[in-house]
């Protein structure tokens, strides 16, 4: 038998995924000493990836420390430093940032790591692997319990997962004891009802949340188990005494005749469902409410112990005693590792096969079915996680690049005050390798204090990032940060390797020859890289990219290609599209002067010149700039469009603003009470039903949503693309059809194409009928049906009425229907098949949620809301990682444009000391210097901020094409949220000036005469 | 055998954006012997400072021999001539923001070359402190340049170039942005410690009185040495009262112009039949000076 542990890891295939995995795999390794069983060859190659490049990363910067202790440039030290440590402190300023941008998303993404699936679980909390036996025989004794038990728990010692396993439950349920209808009276006198029978913790735990009355203690006694709203709508009390009918209904094999079987039970305690602590049993942060231990479908149960339970279960039961035992595994969701969530799903699936495998050859047991709803969430949730990675990534990408830029930017910057010391230095006899080793000694040093400044100031940020619950809103309702040793290390690493990057580029940069004499000149050229059209170069290779990413042959494989294929072609679109757009720098310049002209604002009209005079400097700052709006317009844009997108699948999933499922149609005061609420503008009553037939091993089900459309007209949502046909004209249609042709139905357009109809044409169906007076004359109330439906008009996707988790293993086909309210009257099925909702519209400015608990204070069914629907609702914890992606790239922009542009000014204006003296010499005002200046970095950052609406707009499209929602229904339209977009712009557009206004002001009150001596 | 020998030097400048080539030296013959004072004048763009660079081991010579006190320059590394530099030879540049370092003080920054010895802290504290004394900076050994006054700069950054007590001072036009008086006081400076130590000082120059008072005086002209003082050619050119023009745009007259025209230190100019006249500004007479 294969055991879980022995799945190949293949870790060196994740190095290629992300940074993260490495490092984490790399720790488990060697903790759980996992290369023990591998071939020679994956073991060297882990040696290579776990052992030796971490070491390499840390050695490489010990050997740096000694080889600067006997530093040639050691004595050089002092002076040079005193001479530059303002310069060194705006490297720092930029190495500090690139850390804390890298501590910042580490911390974050490691905190989020074991938390991601305990966190998606909130929503989804049944997190355990289930054996399901159906239809074996319940004996009134604990040998059938422990044996059905031990079979589990001698599996998962075998499979060694014990550790992963921490509890099991068993209980049974009988499954015809789903509704206490007598046919001879025809009255219902309770709803649906199981029995459960358990023990040990499961029933110590029911029978501890006893709100009235005390815990069964012989035969025919049970525990009633109820929501408060049952309680208060009944007589249901404790000491009840309740008949038990056999429902001939779903017992086939019965006659028309009285049940010949029938008991009573007495009530001995309720437990109230909602007052329940959830069933916490493996410490998990997140518990599990028993609705889903019990898999409890209604408002009513009753729970005993197993022998009591076996015992109601022999006096009501028709032909066996049969029921349905289910034995539940909780696995210990905190050992789930959302970056090694495929690993995690095979020893889900290993250890379910492994329960299959032991129940048939220990226990005998064929029919054992395994209902692992962990890999159905686990599968659902890779796709959520990937696509919040990929959000994390593509923003995360760019960031990155933006802070290096940024410092690499400020270190070319003030080269050139370098520049003049270290010519001094040659020409006083010192060489390169003394020059070299004091530029690394300082790079060290502004290294060590930006490591530990950045570390410092990226942890908040972090731990702000895991409360980022909206867009630039935080909260404490998402998960606490967790700073492990791991995450410490590998923020530490790669900060080192940043640092490392970064001091080595600029180090090279000022070591390189350079003529005195070049010192100050204009730059009236674009940079360097232009000559070799780099920008042109980037858009083909984005463009290759992206044309061998939407190839058919790729199809297939979008959900892996996106990461590595998708995103790098968006980027390289980004940076060639910014490089392009500053080629048009200079013709905004030359339209700048003339506008400046004719408008005679002198002072701005001189100003502007300076693009066009230092066309490089301010191409450079341009580029950054430019970059940092696109992030941010992207960054809203992306999200937006994402949320949405959530809001348009909710409306899909729910149907209306509120959706009211199993509503008693025949309540009618119910209905006019909810009609009646002041908050409730209209409602409409839907029904559904799954026509069921079987060929062969297809199961065919024509799902048929049955409305009213003159309500259902007023009530429903629907965007404007779910048909070619307007809504109005279809629901009139079917209007129409009530009385022309009542077995018309609208189709899906997709469903019908596949089986080449037509709008008008007609489609006959068989469907499996029912009727209970058919029952002495086939034996059976179901039989075949034949009918034949006209396809009126198709639509694209209808409400689908909130999903279940399909766990059904047949192969089945589905077509969806709408029909008019009177087609239930020409088809025949059980009225316990047909599902009633009301759709409820909330009226303008009501709370759709306040108004969903409204409806749920006096009304009985499941009650779903569009806003507790949404996927990733803000203010949840899931959104924690959506929004910090859009929050963190927003706050390291404000920081980066403040500090780009403070930069660029404070350098620009030390280069030019000389000419603002001179211009202050013949009378210039401090104010009109000042109004010299910020004319250029407004003219600057309006150019940039119109590259960055643009590009911006062109990247969030090209992300939201790979991300994986643009496969769904229904399909997304881009947002373009213009409020937001023009308050963050405006931020940024003043955060930045303020940046540059600083070193103005302070430049402006110089005293002349100190500028000009300063400048010589 | 001379302290300084050059040989056929050849310097070819190449630009490599405007694929030029620009000839600076082009050919120079020239001895030096130990302990001599002298200056080299020429026009702007004739190669003088290319020289003094070539001699300072700052740039390589595209052609030629340059020996230095038995050294031979032209066959040096880089690493060598670094050396070279270090222990030999002390700079003082015309800018002032090329002889120090603008954001230390200028104790700190005659300390520097001393550092590059490997002179204890003591040592070269005491030694630097004298040497600012002696260039008659004791009491602003804290300040920084830009806090000190155009002479006071210059003698600054004589004070670093003699730090490490070199064997050869090479200046490139030292009084160029100072005025007479101060100019006469450096110049002073300079033969005194041509003279007490016997330091070899090369000195370029437009100005024939500063040039006048060095042991020798040699004239490049488009990259070859044009004439030697004394010689019969060169008093040619002094006789026709010639002056150069420098790299911005300045001229200065000759000490006994000024002395004999009486001009102070500001001056009217007009132009008038293609001449240029000077006005003085405390009277009406009008003296001519020939350009």
């Amino acid at each position: 038998m294969k055991q879980a542990d022995d799945i190949p890891r293949k870790s060196y295939r994740y190095i290629l995924q992300n940074f993260f995995i490495l490092t984490k795999t790399y720790f488990r390794n060697l903790s759980e000493a996992k290369l023990i069983g591998k071939p020679d060859f994956q073991i060297v190659m882990d040696i290579i990836l776990w052992v030796l490049l971490p070491v390499l990363i840390i050695v490489l910067p010990i050997v740096d420390v000694f080889l600067l202790l006997f530093s040639p440039g050691l004595h050089l030290f002092k002076p040079l430093f005193k001479a530059g440590w303002k310069y060194a402190l705006i490297s720092a300023i930029g190495v500090t940032l690139a850390v804390s941008v890298i501590t910042q998303y580490v911390f974050f993404i490691y905190s989020y790591q074991f938390q991601a699936f305990d966190l998606y679980l909130a929503d989804e909390p049944r997190r355990f692997i289930q054996v399901e036996i159906a239809g074996i025989p319940i004996e009134a004794s604990y040998h059938q319990y422990n044996s059905i038990d031990n079979v589990a728990k001698y599996a998962m010692e075998f499979i060694d997962m014990t550790h992963r396993v921490p509890q099991r439950d068993l209980f049974f349920k009988l499954a015809s004891f789903t509704q206490s209808f007598d046919p001879t009276t025809n009255l219902t006198s309770l709803p649906n009802m199981q029995l459960y029978g358990s023990d040990l913790k499961l029933r110590y735990f029911v029978e501890s949340n006893i709100a009235y009355g005390h815990a069964p203690e012989s035969d025919n006694e049970a525990l009633a188990l109820m929501t408060r709203d049952f309680y208060n709508h009944t007589t249901f009390r404790n000491g009840s005494i309740i008949p038990l009918y056999v429902p001939i209904a779903l017992d086939k094999s019965a006659s028309l005749t009285v049940p010949s079987a029938q008991t009573t039970v007495n009530i001995t305690g309720i437990v109230f469902l909602d007052d329940l602590p959830v069933y916490n049993v493996i410490e998990s942060s997140i518990g599990i409410p028993l609705e889903y231990v019990l898999e409890l479908e209604d408002n009513l149960a009753l729970f005993t112990r197993w022998i009591q339970a076996a015992n109601i279960n022999n006096d009501i039961a028709l032909t066996y005693s049969h029921g349905t035992v289910f034995e539940n595994l909780f696995y210990d969701i905190s050992l789930i590792d959302a970056f090694q969530i495929d690993n995690e799903i095979t020893i889900l699936k290993t250890i379910g096969l492994a329960l299959k495998e032991w129940y048939q050859t220990l226990g005998g047991i064929n029919s054992a079915r395994i209902n692992s709803y962990l890999v159905d969430l686990m599968e659902s949730f890779k796709d959520e996680y990937a696509l919040y990675q990929t959000f994390m990534f593509s923003f995360l990408a760019p960031i990155m690049a933006l802070t290096i830029i940024l410092t690499v930017y400020a270190a070319n910057l003030v080269r050139k005050k370098r520049d003049r010391q270290l010519t001094i230095l040659t020409e006083r006899g010192c060489n390169r390798g003394e020059i070299g080793s004091y530029l690394a000694l300082e790079s060290l040093i502004v290294g060590g204090v930006s490591l530990f400044v950045g570390i410092f100031l990226g942890t908040p940020i972090a731990s702000l990032l895991t409360k980022s619950s909206g867009f630039l809103k935080f909260s404490n309702s998402s998960s606490p940060l967790r700073i492990e040793l791991s995450s410490v290390v590998v923020a530490v690493l790669g900060s080192i390797g940043a640092i490392l990057f970064i001091q080595l580029f600029n180090t090279l940069t000022l070591l390189k020859k350079r003529n005195i004499d070049d010192y100050g000149k204009v730059e009236k050229s674009l940079p360097r890289f232009y000559k070799y059209f780099v920008d042109i170069v980037l858009l083909l290779l984005a463009g290759t990219v992206w044309i061998v990413y939407q190839l058919p042959i790729l199809t297939s494989q979008k959900e892996s290609t996106a990461r590595y294929i998708g995103i790098p072609a968006t980027i390289l679109m980004i940076f060639g599209l910014i490089l392009l757009f500053q080629r048009f720098l200079p013709l905004f310049s030359r339209l700048l002067i003339k506008l400046t002209t004719k408008l005679k604002m002198d002072i701005s009209s001189l100003s502007v010149r300076e693009i066009s005079r230092y066309q490089k400097s301010f191409a450079r700052s341009s580029i950054i700039l430019s970059l940092s709006f696109s992030l941010v317009v992207a960054s809203i844009v992306v999200p937006f469009t994402y949320q949405n997108y959530n809001l348009n699948s909710a409306y899909y999933d729910v149907g209306s603003d509120i959706m009211i499922r199993d509503f008693p149609i025949d309540d009618y005061m119910l209905k006019a009470t909810i009609d009646n609420l002041t908050s409730v503008e209209s409602t409409s009553i839907v029904r559904l039903i799954n026509l069921d037939n079987v060929q062969g091993d297809l199961a065919l089900t024509y799902s048929v949503l049955i409305v009213d459309p003159i309500s259902y007209n007023k009530t429903a949502y629907f965007r404007d693309d779910f048909s070619n046909f307007e809504f109005i004209e279809l629901m009139n249609e079917l209007n129409t059809s009530n009385y022309l042709a009542p077995k018309s139905v609208l189709a899906q357009e997709d469903e019908i194409a596949a089986f080449n109809i037509k709008p008008w044409e007609d489609k006959p169906i068989t469907y499996r009928a029912y009727n209970e007076s058919m029952r002495p004359i086939l034996g059976t109330p179901y039989w075949d049906e034949n009918i034949t439906l006209r396809i009126m008009d198709t639509f694209k996707y209808w409400p689908i009425l909130v999903k279940d988790v399909v766990t059904t293993n047949v192969r089945s086909q589905v077509f969806h229907f709408v029909a008019p309210i009177n087609f239930l009257n020409y088809i025949q099925v059980a009225p316990f098949d047909v599902i009633s909702y009301l759709f409820v519209k909330v009226a303008d400015g009501a709370v759709i949620s306040d108004v969903a608990d409204e409806i749920s204070s006096f009304s009985t069914g499941f009650i779903f809301d569009v806003e507790r629907e949404v996927f990733v609702s803000p203010d949840s914890p899931r959104s924690s990682i959506l929004y910090s992606a859009i929050n963190s790239t927003l706050l390291m922009s404000f920081t980066i444009n403040a500090i780009i542009l403070a930069l660029f000014a404070s350098i620009q204006l030390i280069d030019k000391s000389k000419e603002i003296a001179t211009m202050k010499a013949i009378g210039i005002s401090s104010r009109q210097l000042m109004k010299y200046y910020i004319s250029v970095y407004v003219s600057l950052l309006a150019f940039t901020t119109i590259v960055g609406l643009i590009v911006g707009y062109i990247s969030s499209t090209m992300l939201m094409a790979i991300l994986a929602i643009n496969r769904t229904i229904p399909p997304y339209s881009m947002a373009f949220p213009v409020g937001q977009i023009a308050l963050v712009l405006s931020i940024l557009f003043v955060t930045a000036l303020v940046g540059a206004a600083i070193p103005t002001i302070s430049s402006s009150k110089q005293e002349i005469g100190t500028e000009l001596r300063q400048s010589a | 055998m001379a302290f300084i020998e050059v040989r056929d030097l050849i310097k070819i400048y190449y630009t490599k954006e405007f694929n030029v080539r620009v000839p600076a030296l082009r050919g120079i013959e020239l001895e030096i012997n130990k302990g001599e004072f002298i200056s080299i004048i020429g026009p702007s763009g004739s190669g003088k400072t290319t020289l003094l660079l070539v001699l300072a081991g700052m740039t390589d010579p595209s052609a030629g021999q340059i020996s230095v006190g038995g050294v031979r320059l032209d066959q040096l590394t880089e690493e060598s001539r670094s050396l070279y530099r270090r222990f030999n030879v002390g700079t003082l540049w015309q800018i002032p923001n090329r002889n120090l370092i603008w954001e230390i003080n200028i104790l700190e920054n005659v300390e520097i070359p001393m550092r590059l010895l490997g002179i204890p802290r003591e040592q070269r504290k005491k030694d630097a402190k004298e040497l600012l004394s002696e260039v008659g900076l004791a009491k602003r050994l804290k300040h920084k340049p830009s806090q000190l006054s155009g002479g006071e700069v210059q003698r600054a950054g004589l004070a670093c170039a003699l730090a490490h007590n070199p064997i050869l001072l090479l200046a490139d036009e030292p009084t160029g942005e100072l005025d007479s008086k101060t100019a006469g006081e450096l110049l002073k400076y300079f033969k005194h410690l041509n003279e007490t130590h016997g330091i070899t000082a090369i000195m370029v120059t437009h100005d024939f009185d500063v040039a006048k008072s060095t042991d020798r005086l040699i004239q490049i002209v488009d990259g070859r040495i044009s004439g030697y003082s004394p010689t019969e050619k060169l008093k040619t050119i002094r006789d026709m009262h010639h002056v150069y023009l420098d790299r911005y745009g300045g001229i200065q007259l000759p000490r006994h112009v000024i002395d004999k025209l009486k001009v102070q230190q500001e001056i009217f100019i007009d132009e008038e039949d293609g001449k240029v006249i000077l006005h003085q500004n405390n009277s009406n007479d009008v003296k001519k000076a020939k350009k």
